[in-house]
């Protein structure tokens, strides 16, 4: 083996030498940017929602759970059950130091609940909805919040718009179309 | 047979007394599962659409601003990481050169991606080599204890520690120095408990205890143990982990699994 002799131990020939490592670490920049863009706000739905984690302290539990994830990236098999899997442990543990210092706004009860509620298929739905929601577009967006969460008639929305009730049908069949050409090319690029 | 275009489908799905080919759809659903599966899978997309779960995780991400800190700390571990590969590649070749650097006491060695390194040579050596798994492992050991909070979030450096304990376990473990193994992951499991947000270290540290457990022909314990890690590896989608501890289940002399 060809090794140095420097301060008095076997040394192999490359260090001390500066290795280009600026792609290296572009590269790891540009990959876990998209992680976290494609997770952080799961994450911070299941510790809010799932388990009633205070809004100030949801991001520096995310964050946690990333800065670890980014440390053992290569030995995580399936990302998205890894990153769930990781939250709520920390969520979990958040709730008791705080059970330590008598604070119990969340019973255990509670938690098994969510536990039950993040089965890996129901979530990957859930934030490939949310995905496709995002990408819709701000009007698309607002029709379909109009006429499936807040429960509106198409014949109210039409009224709030100035239009007819067919036109309303008309824009909501477009957007659920593109809503269904978003799903389909998620899920051939997953 | 004609088959329904997707607007038809979409439109008697949204609405079916308004599509004006409703009865001819019914029939011909019964008789096409081509048609009556893009049917469902326009209801499930419409199913998704009213769930307010997706409503509000789309909102957790337009009100959020990601913390660029974040993605200099996985630029710094994959920077480390490439060089502690490059350093070590020469002396992982040769143990003994391994052995004489004594890298636990160079600065250059001490990193994250140096202990990430080591332990994953302990883990490539342990089955071939144990006695040289164990070498770097306790290297590993020597330059995670030596890591400093505010060098690195102090989650990172206990969840290294407790990584490089676990491989010591291991080593040790294929050595037959049971005691000693076990030793190791109590330490590893001290050090895991700083670290609630990595699942897989602990689990991991369960699974080597229900090896050892086995080994020591205490079945009843093993299968405990085994049962535990493999729901665990199930649900973080570690499939090969699930399985080799399924099949751990599965030779117990009085398994019902």
């Amino acid at each position: 083996m060809d090794v140095g002799a420097a301060d008095g131990v076997l040394l192999p020939p490359c260090m001390g030498e500066q290795a280009p490592l600026s792609d290296v670490r572009a590269a790891a920049i540009v990959e876990a940017e998209e992680v976290y863009s494609a997770n952080a706000p799961l994450l911070r739905w299941i510790a809010r929602k799932k388990f009633r984690i205070p809004a100030q302290d949801v991001e520096e539990l995310v964050n946690d759970v990333f800065t670890t994830y980014f440390a053992n990236a290569p030995n995580v098999r399936l990302l998205r059950s890894y990153l769930v899997g990781a939250i709520c442990n920390a969520s979990r543990q958040y709730w008791r130091r705080q059970d330590a210092a008598e604070a119990v706004p969340v019973s255990d009860w509670t938690l098994r609940q969510a536990d039950k509620a993040l089965h890996a298929e129901a979530i990957n739905n859930k934030l490939l909805i949310a995905t496709t929601l995002a990408r819709v577009g701000r009007r698309c967006r607002e029709l379909l919040h109009q006429y499936y969460i807040e429960g509106e008639s198409t014949a109210s929305i039409a009224t709030g718009l100035g239009t007819t009730a067919n036109n309303v049908c008309q824009q909501l069949h477009t957007c659920r179309k593109t809503a269904r050409e978003i799903v389909r090319s998620l899920l051939q690029d997953s | 047979m004609r088959h329904f275009t997707e607007d038809e489908l979409a439109q008697y799905a949204f609405d079916p007394q308004s599509a004006p080919e409703r009865v001819s759809i019914e029939e011909h659903l019964g008789a096409c599962p081509d048609c009556a599966e893009r049917l469902h899978f326009i209801r499930t997309v419409d199913a998704g659409l009213a769930d307010p779960d997706a409503w509000e995780i789309t909102g957790e991400s337009e009100d959020a601003s990601s913390d660029q800190s974040l993605f200099k700390f996985a630029a710094k571990i994959a920077g480390e990481a490439e060089a502690a590969e490059r350093l070590l590649r020469p002396l992982l070749k040769n143990p003994a050169a391994f052995v004489w650097s004594n890298i636990s006491q160079r600065r250059t060695f001490r990193t994250a991606g140096a202990v990430r390194a080591l332990s994953r040579a302990a883990m490539d050596a342990c089955y071939i080599k144990p006695l040289h798994a164990l070498t770097y492992a306790d290297a590993a050991i020597a330059v995670a204890e030596a890591l400093r909070i505010g060098e690195y979030p102090a989650h990172i450096i206990y969840d290294l520690r407790g990584t490089a304990w676990k491989d010591r376990a291991n080593a040790l473990r294929l050595l037959g120095r049971f005691d000693h193994a076990n030793d190791a992951l109590d330490r590893a499991e001290r050090a895991f408990l700083h670290v609630p947000e990595a699942p897989l270290g602990p689990t991991i540290t369960k699974h080597l205890r229900a090896i050892i457990l086995y080994e020591r022909s205490d079945f009843h314990a093993a299968l405990q143990f085994a049962r535990e890690c493999s729901d665990i590896f199930a649900r973080l989608g570690d499939t090969e982990r699930h399985m080799n501890r399924a099949s751990l289940g599965s030779q117990h002399p009085f398994s019902t699994a």
